[in-house]
């Protein structure tokens, strides 16, 4: 029964986003660079934490291993680069799935049920709004100490905000779109409704502002521990790496450049990502 | 026993502009086995009237009256029972096949939603139920198409998809609420002539609501004519279309393309606002008939010819 299968819309978008060079190529570059860090104990020659007195502040060479160079405390900026990455990702992919989760739940349930719910589920998201979020940061950091647990939560917890809403509006579109009043006229109930008809609808944007949250959230995070209230020692992330960097920039301009190249270009790839797929997901573009 | 009795239905809506009264005292009695079919132009309460029945009826409708269908009152029972007999018992059909398909999710997954709503089956024989309920609307290939999406099928194979999830557990009742006004003439004629065969096939009601006067002629059996949320005339297609009194119906008929007249006949005049009903006649303004009496009095539904099954709200007309 499931040998043959119909193009689907997502078939279709999949083959567009084939047909865009840019973010074809934007995409097997993120690939690369995640195997790198996932990789990473393999094929770094030093540990990104052992601190080698004798080598401080080493220019990048290829001879003895230091791809990219030392920092001040003669670690391997090359290894200090790919586990920043993965701290980077991991808080840029999990915080953005909590704020996916959320704000879809929270934005279809309000859209749909609509009436006093909506307006106060609304009210709710408007007064997180305008709680600032380095105060929320500051505080949550104040109370509990430096955790990056808390700066997944902090960052989950302010940008599902967006989410909820754009999903809510699409939802209040969608819910008199005449196909849901046919699931309707079927014995359908709301629940069904909204995660047989509503959800899948919504899936497309949802897709988009994925790739363009992920790139949001790192920014989030280097912002944070550039501040230093993000990851602490020895552990490392893009962000603390270019912080690092910047206060070394004279005389060893490697310490900022190798991990803003990669902080850089990740950003870039996600948002030719984000870019492609909006063309690709949008139907009027057959 | 009839299937569904409607009693004084009345439909109103609250609106900003003030009260809107869509369906003002609607009576009428569905056989089983029997095809009614509703005339009557935009905005007469053809559509609410069959929605209330479904209790799909937007928020901030106001029903009186009372809808019932084996000793209970559709208008009063609670959600759940509803939810129960939609789609399970009561099937409606509407007009817009492009629009009335999730475009993200496969006609089978669509088709099954509805069968497992209602039956407590394994998948697999749903998926056989399915797929014979596909080859009954004649949709050619159903092993093949079940796993596509909306957007791979034509329009006419579209309504055949719809008809075929309204039928799926084998209502008593059928809704088609103009079924072919989106589809192009042969291919209406087709959907027709399906509803026909499914209707003798499953010995089910059918109501079905149109502008074509083509669709009443050849397919149902009473027609009742709606003009500003009330009954004009109602009768067998016979009566209405040979023995018509009401200056209504005489206007509707005698608007049909025929192709012998040189210029189409256009009833004058506009329908009444809905916001502010007048107590007489809807139909006085643009009567050629009427009489002073007209504007303040509505006319009963009284017999014509002493035939209780032909009857007229008509004050002049004999």
């Amino acid at each position: 029964m499931n040998n043959i299968t119909g193009r689907s819309l997502w078939q279709d978008s999949y083959k567009r986003l084939l047909n865009n060079k840019l973010a074809l190529f934007s995409f097997i570059f993120l690939i690369t660079i995640i195997f790198l860090i996932i990789f990473a104990p393999y094929i770094t020659k030093y540990p990104f934490d052992d601190t080698d007195w004798g080598a401080m502040l080493q220019s990048p060479s290829f001879n003895d291993g230091h791809y990219f160079g030392t920092d001040l405390l003669g670690r391997d900026i090359f290894a200090r680069t790919l586990f920043g990455g993965r701290i980077s990702l991991m808080v840029g992919i999990v915080a953005t799935l909590v704020s996916v989760i959320i704000g879809i739940t929270y934005g279809s349930i309000a859209g749909f049920i609509g009436g006093r719910l909506d307006h106060f589920m609304m009210r709710i998201v408007d007064i997180l709004y305008a709680l600032p979020f380095m105060f929320f940061v500051i505080l949550l950091t104040v109370f509990f100490g430096r955790n990056i647990l808390l700066i997944f939560l902090a960052i989950g917890a302010t940008n599902w905000l967006d989410l909820a809403r754009i999903v809510r509006g699409q939802t209040l579109s969608l819910k008199n779109k005449e196909f849901i009043e046919a699931a309707r006229a079927t014995g359908s109930s709301s629940w069904k409704i909204i995660y047989r008809h509503i959800i899948p609808n919504l899936l497309g944007i949802v897709v988009i502002y994925v790739t363009l949250t992920i790139p949001a959230t790192i920014l989030a995070e280097s912002i944070l521990s550039f501040l230093g209230l993000g990851v602490q020692e020895p552990d490392t992330s893009w962000g603390v790496l270019v912080n690092e960097g910047a206060q070394n920039i004279q005389g060893a301009w490697w310490t900022l450049v190798f991990p803003a190249v990669f902080l850089s270009t990740t950003l870039m790839c996600l948002n030719f990502i984000g870019d492609g797929l909006r063309d690709a997901l949008d139907p009027k573009d057959r | 026993m009839a299937l569904i009795t409607i009693n004084d239905l009345v439909i109103k809506f609250k609106t900003n502009d003030g009260i809107v009264t869509a369906v003002n005292g609607f009576n009428a009695q569905i056989e089983k086995g029997q095809t009614l079919g509703i005339v009557g132009e935009s905005g007469s309460g053809k559509s609410q009237t069959v929605l209330a029945i479904m209790r799909l009826l937007a928020k901030n409708a106001i029903t009186t009256g009372n809808i019932i269908y084996n000793q209970q009152d559709l208008l009063s029972i609670s959600n759940q029972e509803i939810r129960r007999l939609r789609g399970n018992k009561i099937s409606m059909i509407f007009q817009d096949p492009m629009t009335c398909l999730n475009p993200y999710v496969t006609i089978g997954k669509q088709l099954l939603e509805v069968l497992l709503n209602h039956k407590n089956i394994a998948k697999n024989d749903a998926i056989k139920t399915v797929l014979n309920c596909m080859d009954t609307v004649k949709i050619p290939d159903a092993k093949r198409r079940i796993n596509q999406y909306p957007h791979e099928f034509s329009g006419g194979m579209r309504q055949r998809i719809m008809i075929a999830m309204a039928l799926l557990c084998k209502p008593e009742l059928l809704i088609a609420d103009e079924p072919t006004t989106a589809l192009d003439v042969t291919v209406q004629a087709e959907i027709i002539a399906l509803l026909e065969d499914l209707k003798k096939y499953l010995n089910m009601a059918i109501i079905l609501i149109t502008h074509d006067m083509g669709v009443i002629a050849s397919s149902c059996d009473t027609v009742i004519v709606m003009y500003g949320g009330k009954i004009m005339e109602q009768g067998s297609v016979d009566d209405i279309f040979y023995n018509s009194v009401h200056p209504y119906t005489k206007g509707l008929l005698a608007s049909i393309p025929s192709g012998l007249q040189k210029e189409l006949y256009v009833i004058p005049g506009q329908p009444p606002s809905l916001l502010n009903l007048p107590n007489g006649c809807p139909f006085y303004e643009r009567c050629n008939i009427h009489i002073d009496y007209c504007q303040d009095h509505m006319p009963l539904l009284l017999p014509v010819n002493n035939n209780p099954d032909h009857i007229k709200a008509c004050h002049v007309a004999k």
